[in-house]
């Protein structure tokens, strides 16, 4: 080995990532709704330094030896959930699928298509009548809302910024003023790369990354860990996760999503710390509690790694996280198929089966289709 | 640096004729560099220009040489210049030209065609810490050089053994030129996982994967305890990775059996 050093003279420094900014605003310092109350707030991170993609189709998974899942009690904070909310066991676990032939018009959403598809999708979820009653049902004027989204930098594929423009719109016309709303995920940087309108203190629905401002407190699988200020700050959560192939966790969805909610999301990939961690994260009270909703992006369905994806029409509602992601690795399975990729599904399959039984295990939902009410909407 | 180190290297008095003896007039050469989306260090433009220039020196055609890693938009990114196609030195990305025919630990793997349709390699990472391999530097450097480089992040140690053991790579890798003109010593937790957190002023070069990285490893050790910081799950996570390879016959993690020759220019 030869070692070859020289007085450095002028060593430049390769210009930083020129992000595509939608929106404006600087770095920095935390955003967060605003609050009728007391405000607190700020933002935060998400997946893995990894690059994914799957082709394999027999690896080996680590093996998961009945973990003794753990979850750490919360500090106290004014949460509540309306008594609409309903899931397995006191209920099947709906979860709704609509799809929209014309959700896509050439490579843009069509916003009217997908309101009608969040609009069908509420009443169906809810029993109620109308949208905006079903809207009003779970978010209150007084309430500020955290909608969790994921724009992590090592995709070329986001939650669709108009699905969520849509939520935001519903969320407003229900009686909850923008300012009260905050789109996040990680970091700033990569929301503004996602192409979101990033906002931290203007009017409107808020938008930024947790950008580290992260608040101690609580612990996963035996060590300790930070939770997003952005996500303390509100009392209620929307998880918008798009459906994605994983090569650590199967697939990427609703439960992985929140490791975008954390300040150490890397070191729970190996083995059998995403297959606890994952359900562990999503059981921690803080989580578990605001989540009033989730709502899966099904209109790509996102392959190799974050580089490519096949195009989806349809959203995923329901309460149920785990339902919600059963029915995601479904759909992943379906589109794979579709495409010749069996080798995607089985490595899917393996991978993701151990955390969907973990979160079943700790009570966040149900994995077994039998306990699944799924409702086709076809618009 | 290019040239006392293949001096050094060789044995050769003159840095021409080394490169003369490594690399024929006829040959194409692909050089593997790091342009990992992820990353905001990577393997920096000057110094593969330095190589490609040398390179055609000794009479290769600039259109014979190519520039490759993952993704053209990721090298595009590093600040390399592209050229698919065009007069010069040739710069792009494998894209999804790859040709599934071998195994690594177990699982179907696929090799970029750039790489497999050049006679020669020359590997050129840049020095980073890892969350799971401890480095990446340059037997990691092959993980862009594969479209499934996630699934190897499992038993990583020997994959990333069996990936760099693979008749393609070894028997078509010339040369190793590790760029240490910076490095990430502490990765990050979120985007971007590797910045230039110390800016070096050296290069590594050698025909040894194991050894090379086995230097490396040493550097970033150093660096992480001059910077506070215990290099210990490095150093256990990296060390697992050149076991494998040394067992594997890639090259030697023994300082005993290395001869690592510095060279110090003003």
């Amino acid at each position: 080995v030869t070692s070859t050093s020289h007085t450095p003279k002028s060593i430049s420094r390769r210009e930083f990532l020129k992000l595509a900014a939608a929106g404006t605003v600087g770095l920095l310092a935390g955003c967060s709704p605003a609050s009728p109350s007391s405000p607190t707030a700020t933002s935060p991170p998400t997946d893995l330094p990894v690059p994914a993609d799957t082709v394999a189709p027999t690896s080996t998974p680590t093996a998961t030896e009945t973990p003794e899942l753990t979850v750490t009690p919360e500090p106290a904070v004014d949460v509540g959930r309306p008594d609409i909310i309903e899931t397995y066991p006191d209920v099947p676990s709906k979860v709704i699928r609509a799809q929209h032939a014309g959700v896509w018009d050439g490579d843009d959403l069509v916003p009217a298509a997908l309101r009608e598809m969040l609009d069908g999708s509420m009443t169906a979820l809810t029993g109620l009548d109308s949208a905006g009653a079903a809207w009003a049902a779970l978010f209150a004027p007084d309430e500020r809302v955290a909608i969790k989204v994921n724009a992590i930098r090592s995709s070329s594929f986001w939650t669709h910024v108009p699905l969520v423009m849509a939520v935001v719109e519903s969320l407003r016309e229900a009686g909850v003023p923008g300012e009260q709303i905050a789109i996040f995920d990680r970091s700033t940087l990569e929301l503004e790369n996602a192409g979101y309108p990033v906002n931290k203190d203007g009017a409107g629905a808020r938008c930024c990354g947790t950008d580290l401002q992260d608040k101690a407190g609580w612990q996963l699988m035996g060590t300790d860990i930070k939770l997003s200020n952005i996500l303390l700050s509100c009392h209620a959560l929307i998880n918008i996760p798009i459906l994605k192939q994983h090569s650590m966790a199967g697939i990427s969805f609703a439960m992985k999503n929140h490791y975008g909610t954390f300040d150490k999301p890397s070191s729970y990939h190996q083995g059998d710390a995403i297959q606890r961690g994952m359900a562990e994260l999503n059981a921690l009270p803080p989580i578990r509690d605001r989540t009033r909703l989730i709502i899966g992006d099904v209109l790509n369905i996102v392959k190799s790694g974050g580089r490519s994806a096949i195009t989806g029409d349809s959203i995923l509602m329901s309460f149920d996280p785990v339902a919600h992601d059963t029915i995601g690795l479904q759909l992943f399975s379906e589109a794979m198929t579709s495409e010749g990729l069996n080798s995607h599904v089985a490595v899917a399959k393996k991978f993701a089966t151990p955390w969907l039984e973990n979160g079943a295990g700790l009570g966040l939902g149900t994995g077994d289709l039998n306990t699944i009410e799924l409702m086709e909407i076809n618009l | 640096m290019l040239d006392a180190s293949i001096t050094k290297l060789t044995g050769l008095d003159k840095a021409g004729d080394a490169w003369a003896v490594l690399f024929g007039p006829e040959e194409h050469v692909a050089i593997k560099v790091n342009a990992f989306r992820n990353s905001l260090i990577w393997t920096h433009v000057p110094l593969v220009i330095a190589v490609t220039d040398v390179l055609q020196e000794v009479g290769i055609p600039a259109e014979n040489i190519v520039i490759f890693d993952y993704w053209t938009n990721e090298l595009r990114t590093a600040g390399f210049e592209i050229n698919e196609d065009g007069p010069g030195v040739r710069c792009y990305g494998t894209e999804e030209a790859y040709t599934r025919d071998w195994e690594v630990s177990g699982l179907p793997t696929a090799l970029s065609d750039i790489l497999l349709g050049c006679d020669a390699l020359i590997n050129m990472p840049v020095l980073k810490s890892h969350m799971i391999s401890g480095i990446t530097f340059a037997m990691k450097n092959h993980y862009g050089s594969i479209p499934a480089p996630g699934v190897l992040h499992r038993n990583i140690g020997q994959c990333i053994a069996e990936l760099n053991a693979l008749p393609p790579i070894k028997d078509r890798t010339r040369l190793i030129i590790g760029d240490v003109l910076a490095a990430c010593v502490n990765y990050g937790g979120s985007f971007p996982y590797w910045e230039p957190d110390w800016i070096g002023d050296s290069i590594l070069m050698s025909f040894d994967p194991v050894a090379h990285d086995k230097v490396g490893l040493d550097i970033l050790t150093q660096l992480r305890m001059e910077a506070g910081s215990s290099p210990d799950s490095l150093i256990d996570m990296a060390t697992s990775c050149l076991e494998s390879a040394a067992a594997a016959g890639l090259g030697t993690d023994d300082p005993a059996n290395m001869d690592l020759v510095e060279v110090n220019l003003e």
